[in-house]
C-alpha cells in the first residue's frame, strides 16, 4: 500500500467514532510525510531513553484510532523508548515539534513502560507542532506501578494535530493521562485504556479552552477485569465558533464485577456560535458494577457575573474569572505540580 | 451626589417601578420602607444596573453623570455599591482573586496602580476589623458555603475595602440573628462620615435602630408616596401599611 491509500484509509464524518473530526479531510491534501522531532529531557539515572526501530516494537492496538496508528505505523522509522524504574521525582518532558504547515504530515511515536512499583510523571507538549501531525503512543504500565502522564498545548497548532494513545494497566497499577488544550487549533485527542490487572485504577482529565478551533477528545475505558475503577472528568469553555467534542465510551466485560466508573463532560459556551458535542457512551455486561455518565452545556451564570461587575470588576476580568474557576475542578486533578501551577497561573489575577 | 427623575422601569415585560423622584446628598441616610413587590428591590437593581431590568423612561445622575448610561462596573467605580439581599456564591473564585480584581478595577478607573500585594494583604487586615470577619471566611471561594450572617459580613468587609460614596443596603437585616445584625448594622455605621449616603431598604425598624435614617420613604405600586422623618418608622411598626394601601388605593 502505498502512503496515500493509508490517509485514504482515514476515517470520515461517517464513521462512528469520528461523528465530529473527519480524519481524512482534515489531512488531505498531503504532499510531505516527515518524521517529528522529539527532544526528551529527564532521561537518565533509573529512566532508561532508548530509540527503537518500530520493527522491533510491539503493534500498538486501537479501537477508536487504527487507520491512525497504521499510518504512523508505516511511515515511521524511529520510536522513542522511555523505561521508568523506581521512583522518579522529576518528570520527564517529551517536547514534539515539526515544521512545513498544513500539506506536510509529521509522525511520532513513543512507547513508555512504567516497571513493576515504579512511580513516575511525564509531560508531553504539542506547542512545537508546526505541521500537520499524527503521533502515536503506547503505554504500558506494570504491576503496582504509578504512571501520571500529562499532554500540554498552549499554543495555537496552525494544523490538525492528531494524538492517539492506547495504554494497558497491569494489576494494582495506576495510571492518570491529563489533556490540555489552551486555544487550540485543530486537535483530535484519541485514549483508549484496558484495564488489564484486577485493583487497577485510572484517571483521565481533561481540559480545554477555545476561543475557535477544533477539539476532541475521544475516549475508550474497557473494564476487562473485576475491581477496577475509572473516573473521567472533562471540561471545555468554547468561545467564538469554537467546536469542542468529547466523545466517551466505557465498555465493562462480563467479567469485570465490582466495576467502578464515572464519566463526566461539562462545557461551557461563551458564544452563540460556539458549538459542545458529547456523546457518552456505556456499555455494561456485568451485572455487579457502578457505573455513571453526566454530560452538561451551559452559560456563564448572570447573577455571578452582575455581582462582580457590581464590585467593579470588569466585563471581561469578571468573565476570565468565572471561566477559570468552571475548569479549576480539573486543574486541581493534574498530578503534574508545575503544570497545574502552569495552567492555573493563566488565570491569575495580578 | 444621586438624582432619581421619574424613573420607570420593568422586568419581563411588567412595569415595577413608575416614577420615582428621589435626591440624595452627601451625608445622609435614607431609608426607603414599603410592603412586598411594592419596588424596593427593583430600585436598588436598576440602580446599580442589573441587566434583567430594562428602565423606559426618567433620569438618574450620580456626581453630575448620567448613571444610566454606565456599565455596572463604572457605576460601581464611580462609588456605587449594592449590599445585595441575597449574596451569589461563586464557587472556584477566591476571595482573594475576587477582593484584587474588585480594589484593582476601581483603581484602575481611578488611574491609580495595582495595589501590592503587601498592600492589599495589609487593607485587607485592617478592614476585617470593621465586621468582625475571621480569617477562613477570606481564604475560601467568594461567599461558598457560608452561613447568612457570614454573607452578609462580607458584604460589609467588601464596603470597607472598597469605600463607596453611595451605598444601597438591600434587605441586609434579611436573614440575620441579633448579634450578626448588630455586628453589620455597626460596620455600616462605623464606615459612615460626612461623604458618603446611604440607603437602607427593609421592612422592619431593628436595622434603623442601628442606622438611624434622615429621611423616610414610604415605596407602594412603584412610587415614593410619602416621606418623612424617622418617626414614620414606628408608626409603621404599631400600625403596618395597610392604612397606605388604603390612603393610595391603585
Amino acid at each position: 500500500m502505498q502512503i496515500n491509500d493509508y490517509i485514504e484509509a482515514l476515517p470520515t464524518h461517517r464513521d462512528e467514532n469520528y461523528l465530529y473530526t473527519d480524519a481524512r479531510d482534515a489531512m488531505e491534501p498531503v504532499e510531505d510525510v516527515v518524521n517529528a522531532s522529539i527532544d526528551a529531557t529527564g532521561i537518565g539515572g533509573s529512566v532508561v531513553g532508548k530509540v527503537l526501530n518500530v520493527a522491533d516494537c510491539g503493534a500498538v492496538e486501537s479501537a477508536i484510532a487504527q487507520e491512525l496508528v497504521n499510518l504512523n505505523t508505516v511511515v515511521i522509522s524511529d520510536v522513542l523508548g522511555i523505561e521508568f524504574n523506581e521512583e522518579n521525582p522529576t518528570p520527564v518532558e517529551v517536547m514534539l515539534s515539526s515544521e512545513g504547515g498544513k500539506s506536510v504530515l509529521a509522525q511520532s511515536r513513543v512507547d513508555i513502560v512504567a516497571t513493576e512499583n515504579s512511580k513516575s510523571q511525564m509531560i508531553v507538549r504539542t506547542n512545537g507542532l508546526k505541521s500537520a501531525a499524527n503521533c502515536v503512543m503506547s503505554i504500558d504500565v506494570k504491576a503496582n506501578a504509578t504512571l501520571d502522564v500529562v499532554f500540554v498545548q498552549t499554543e495555537k497548532n496552525d494544523a490538525p494535530v492528531f494524538v492517539s494513545t492506547t495504554a494497558n494497566v497491569a494489576e494494582g497499577a495506576k495510571l492518570s493521562i491529563s489533556t490540555i488544550n489552551i486555544n487550540p487549533g485543530f486537535v483530535r485527542n484519541n485514549v483508549q485504556v484496558n484495564l488489564e490487572g484486577e485493583h487497577s485504577h485510572l484517571a483521565l482529565n481533561g481540559v480545554y479552552e477555545a476561543d475557535g478551533g477544533h477539539v476532541d477528545n475521544t475516549t475508550l475505558v474497557n473494564h476487562l477485569v473485576p475491581n477496577c475503577t475509572s473516573e473521567e472528568l472533562y471540561k471545555g469553555v468554547l468561545n467564538g465558533d469554537a467546536k469542542g467534542a468529547f466523545a466517551g465510551r466505557i465498555v465493562v466485560a462480563p467479567d469485570a464485577q465490582k466495576t467502578s466508573a464515572q464519566q463526566t463532560n461539562r462545557n461551557m459556551l461563551l458564544s452563540t456560535d460556539a458549538h459542545a458535542y458529547a456523546k457518552p457512551q456505556l456499555e455494561i455486561y456485568a451485572d455487579d458494577v457502578k457505573c455513571s455518565h453526566g454530560a452538561t452545556s451551559g452559560q456563564i451564570d448572570q447573577t455571578q457575573l452582575f455581582y462582580m461587575q457590581q464590585r467593579g470588576i470588569d466585563k471581561q476580568t469578571a468573565m476570565r474569572l468565572l471561566t477559570s474557576a468552571f475548569a479549576l475542578e480539573v486543574v486541581n486533578k493534574i498530578p503534574v505540580e508545575s503544570v497545574r501551577n502552569e495552567i492555573a497561573s493563566l488565570a491569575n489575577i495580578e | 451626589m444621586l438624582k432619581i427623575e421619574n424613573l420607570h422601569a420593568t422586568v419581563e415585560g411588567k412595569e415595577i417601578l413608575r416614577g420615582i423622584n428621589l435626591e440624595i446628598n452627601e451625608g445622609e441616610v435614607h431609608a426607603i420602607m414599603g410592603p412586598n413587590g411594592s419596588g424596593k428591590s427593583t430600585l436598588s437593581a436598576v440602580l446599580a444596573g442589573n441587566p434583567a431590568y430594562t428602565v423606559t423612561e426618567g433620569k438618574v445622575t450620580f456626581n453630575g453623570k448620567d448613571l444610566l448610561a454606565m456599565s455596572p462596573e463604572d457605576r460601581a467605580n464611580e462609588g456605587l455599591f449594592l449590599s445585595f439581599q441575597y449574596p451569589v456564591e461563586i464557587p472556584g473564585v477566591s476571595m482573594t482573586n475576587f477582593m484584587k480584581a474588585a480594589l484593582n478595577g476601581k483603581r484602575k478607573y481611578q488611574g491609580l496602580e495595582p495595589l501590592s500585594a503587601s498592600e492589599f494583604l495589609k487593607l485587607q487586615r485592617e478592614k476585617k476589623k470593621f465586621v468582625e470577619i475571621n480569617n477562613d471566611l477570606t481564604n475560601r471561594s467568594v461567599n461558598e458555603g457560608f452561613s447568612g450572617g457570614e454573607k452578609k459580613k462580607n458584604e460589609i468587609f467588601q464596603m470597607a475595602m472598597l469605600e463607596p460614596t453611595l451605598r444601597i443596603l438591600d434587605e441586609t437585616d434579611s436573614g440575620l440573628d441579633i448579634d450578626a445584625l448588630r455586628i453589620v448594622a455597626t460596620g455600616v455605621t462605623k464606615l459612615k462620615n460626612e461623604k458618603n449616603a446611604t440607603i437602607v431598604i427593609t421592612h422592619y425598624q431593628r436595622l434603623l435602630d442601628y442606622i438611624v435614617p434622615d429621611f423616610v420613604h414610604i415605596l407602594y405600586h412603584g412610587r415614593i408616596v410619602m416621606t418623612d422623618t424617622k418617626d414614620l418608622v414606628q408608626k409603621l411598626e404599631k400600625d403596618g401599611y395597610d392604612w397606605i394601601k388604603e390612603q393610595f388605593p391603585d
